[in-house]
């Protein structure tokens, strides 16, 4: 199959905030496009402009969205974007028009195939099936968002939708609606009555499903933006503490014996588990019983094998070993008796209890009482020692220490509160699991399966019933395993590139659970997190025969020299497709000099900036010292060139 | 197209091992490929001869 490759050649703006001008991102075959603009001149606008040329947003965008691309002329009532495609060896153009009036847009499409330009967004076949709206939001980038893939479930979410897993949960309620309608049209076995308290009981499990599930992604969300508050704010409560010595001593002093109490606390706990554990412990009434239970064993000592044979032999014998004459009474009783013998398997379990109760039988029920004793000294200690923290803390005179410390104990209230909600979503089912409005999930999809079987018996639809839950249960399967087979692949090759990417720092992927989770340390810093992350993102994004262009918004930011370069190296080494990135002056240090050394593609060096703006005549004046033409566009000006670029200093002289 | 490879070879197997006919596994994978394209098609044909091939 041969490869679809897509390159951007550029765009061309009018009418919108950004000014109207002509960028290209390729001149002489070159892969890379590193695009120069100081802050605020539009390189997020430009960026969701170019999300908007390869999906159709015209549904979903919303007025907002529309007005952030007005031209601040109010005059103007429509905008474009221009965008020049080379898919293959044919070119394409993609016009969005933005009506400024009732903020609305629209889609041309002009092709060589078609040689002329047809209303909509009409994209190669292709494309089309490789592009969705979250590959378009994953392959057009801003970094500064790269956090969001280590919070929540978002790296898990781009992994099942850029693999489309999704279809798989289609495909079932496909297979369940079917089932419904056959179901409605069936003859029932039941009153209609019957039938309808059966519809309506599972259209209120469906909903509850729907409702906990939503409710259960809102609490992970809060659940994981209150540890992260909790976090920085620990953070900046340690860094007030530490300024007066005495009182980062007490402080580290108090929180040592707490950790002391804690670990006693749950020794304590332990050991008092450990004689509870043996029910002998438990009732001098219940020991007694056992004692006796094993005294009576001693007396049904000989197990079958011996005791058969020996009671054979002795009524052939003419004498008892009590030393009576063998008579027909005596034979009558022995062979009944011998029915009693314990058989071989019941001797061996009875000798096993026996060892125990004998083994367990030596506790003093005082020292359940003692244990008891130790953990409520224990707990005493910890109380004390919580004390005397909080006291310490509430002595330290600053009005900023104090407001974290009330808010730490605040989330702490709410953290254990959505800790309770998650335990009660994923309670197990019990034997009376009857209640519709239940708030777990597990006993919600028990109810649903099992109302399901009595709606089928009800509607003589059983057959079809176990067919799509038959079905159901592969696709889990299919989705579980392919999941984890991609998650796995995913986390390998990342691991793989980290060492040469962060060749300092001792950091690997754990897994995908969710979120992206890290090994080696708690946490990471913001440039770690941007790298990890740009390796996920390239990793995920790389698909076999299509070769579609990266366009990074901010690649590098609060990245220090060295992730910068080894970004660089990355990009250069791994990337194969068309690379696009907007640069702020400030983070073109390290990188482009970096990525030009390294890369074996040319690199296309654009720059540019508005004229709008009150002091671009300081950036007008460097344009004309490197001869870059400044009167092309009449409200900004786009230089090509390495010279320039390097030249180019922002708005502010350190930028 | 454009379905995973693992997608496909992980629905055929564990068909397989809960005693699928081949068939089954056809009917799906091009019931994945309508839904990735977009276009429409009968649902309830595609399920109702997925059913068919179903032993339950």
């Amino acid at each position: 199959m041969s490869d679809t490759i897509v390159k951007i050649l550029g765009w061309e703006t009018k009418g919108l905030r950004i000014p109207d001008w002509k960028i290209d991102t390729i001149i002489n075959d070159e892969n890379i496009a590193l695009i120069l603009m100081p802050s605020g001149m539009g390189k997020t606008t430009t960026l969701t402009l170019l999300r908007y040329s390869f999906f159709d947003y015209s549904k979903i965008v919303t007025r907002s969205d529309i007005e952030v691309l007005q031209s601040k002329n109010k005059k103007i009532k429509e905008g474009e974007f221009n965008l020049k495609l080379k898919i293959n060896n044919s070119k394409i153009r993609i016009q969005t028009i933005f009506n400024f009036e009732n903020y609305t847009m629209s889609y041309k499409t002009t092709t060589q195939a078609t040689e002329g330009t047809i209303p909509g967004l009409k994209l190669p076949s292709e494309l089309n099936k490789y592009i969705d709206q979250e590959y378009i939001e994953k392959t057009f980038f801003n970094l500064e968002l790269v956090e969001d893939l280590f919070k929540s479930s978002h790296a898990e979410r781009s992994v099942r939708k850029l693999y489309k897993l999704d279809y798989l949960s289609d495909i079932k309620n496909l297979l369940f609606n079917y089932l419904k309608e056959q179901q409605s049209k069936s003859k029932a076995k039941v009153s209609n009555e019957k039938v309808n308290q059966l519809t309506l009981k599972i259209s209120k499990i469906e909903k509850q499903i729907d409702l906990i599930n939503q409710e259960n992604n809102k609490n992970q969300l809060s659940y994981e933006k209150l540890l992260d508050e909790k976090r920085k704010l620990e953070k900046e409560q340690k860094a007030i503490g530490n300024k007066n010595i005495e009182i980062k001593n007490a402080i580290e002093r108090a929180t040592a014996k707490q950790a002391e109490c804690e670990t006693a606390l749950s020794k304590n706990y332990e050991i008092f588990f450990n004689k509870i554990k043996n029910p002998m412990n438990l009732n001098p009434e219940f020991r007694n019983k056992l004692n006796n239970f094993v005294k009576n064993l001693a007396r049904l000592k000989i197990p079958k094998s011996v005791g058969e044979s020996f009671f054979d032999d002795l009524i052939r014998e003419e004498e008892c070993v009590c030393g009576n004459h063998m008579n027909e009474q005596m034979i009558k009783k022995i062979l009944q008796n011998k029915e009693s013998i314990l058989s071989e398997e019941t001797w061996l379990i009875l000798s096993n209890i026996k060892t125990k109760i004998t083994n367990n039988n030596n506790l003093d029920f005082q020292d359940i009482s003692m244990s008891l004793d130790d953990i409520s000294n224990a707990k005493r200690d910890l109380n004390i020692s919580i004390n005397k923290k909080d006291q310490i803390e509430t002595s330290i005179d600053d009005t900023k220490y104090q407001e974290i410390r009330e808010r730490l104990i605040n989330i702490g209230i709410e953290v254990r509160e959505l800790e309770i909600k998650f335990q009660e979503y994923n309670e197990k089912p019990d034997k009376y699991n009857d209640d519709v409005d239940a708030k777990s999930i597990r006993k919600l999809q028990s109810l649903l399966e099992d109302t399901r079987a009595e709606y089928a018996s009800a509607t003589d639809t059983q057959k079809k019933n176990n067919q799509v839950n038959l079905l159901k249960n592969i696709l889990n399967e299919v989705e579980d395993k392919t999941l984890r087979e991609i998650i796995d692949e995913l986390v390998k090759k990342i691991n793989l590139e980290i060492p040469r990417v962060m060749p300092y720092e001792k950091i690997l992927v754990k897994d995908i659970n969710k979120k992206i989770e890290l090994e080696g340390q708690e946490s990471a810093s913001q440039g770690q997190l941007a790298r990890i992350g740009y390796l996920f993102l390239i990793t995920l994004l790389n698909r076999p025969n299509f070769n579609f262009p990266f366009v990074v918004d901010s690649p590098v930011t609060a990245m220090d020299d060295v992730s910068r370069k080894e970004i660089a190296s990355t990009i250069s080494d791994e990337l194969k497709n068309q690379y696009i990135a907007f640069l702020l002056p400030t983070e073109r240090d390290y990188f482009a000099e970096e990525l030009q050394n390294k890369s074996k593609s040319k690199i296309n060096f654009v720059t540019a900036f508005n004229t709008f703006e009150k002091d671009s005549d300081h950036l007008v004046d460097q344009a004309i010292k490197c001869n870059i033409p400044t009167t092309e566009f009449k409200n900004g000006v786009v230089g090509y060139g390495a010279d320039f670029f390097y030249k180019f200093r922002g708005i502010n002289n350190n930028e | 197209m454009s379905i995973d490879k693992k997608i496909i070879e992980n629905l055929s197997k564990i068909l397989k091992e809960n005693n699928q006919d081949e068939e089954l596994s056809k009917l799906l994978q091009a019931l994945l490929e309508k839904l990735d394209s977009g276009e429409d098609f009968d649902r309830n044909q595609i399920v109702e001869e997925i059913l068919k091939k179903t032993n339950e």
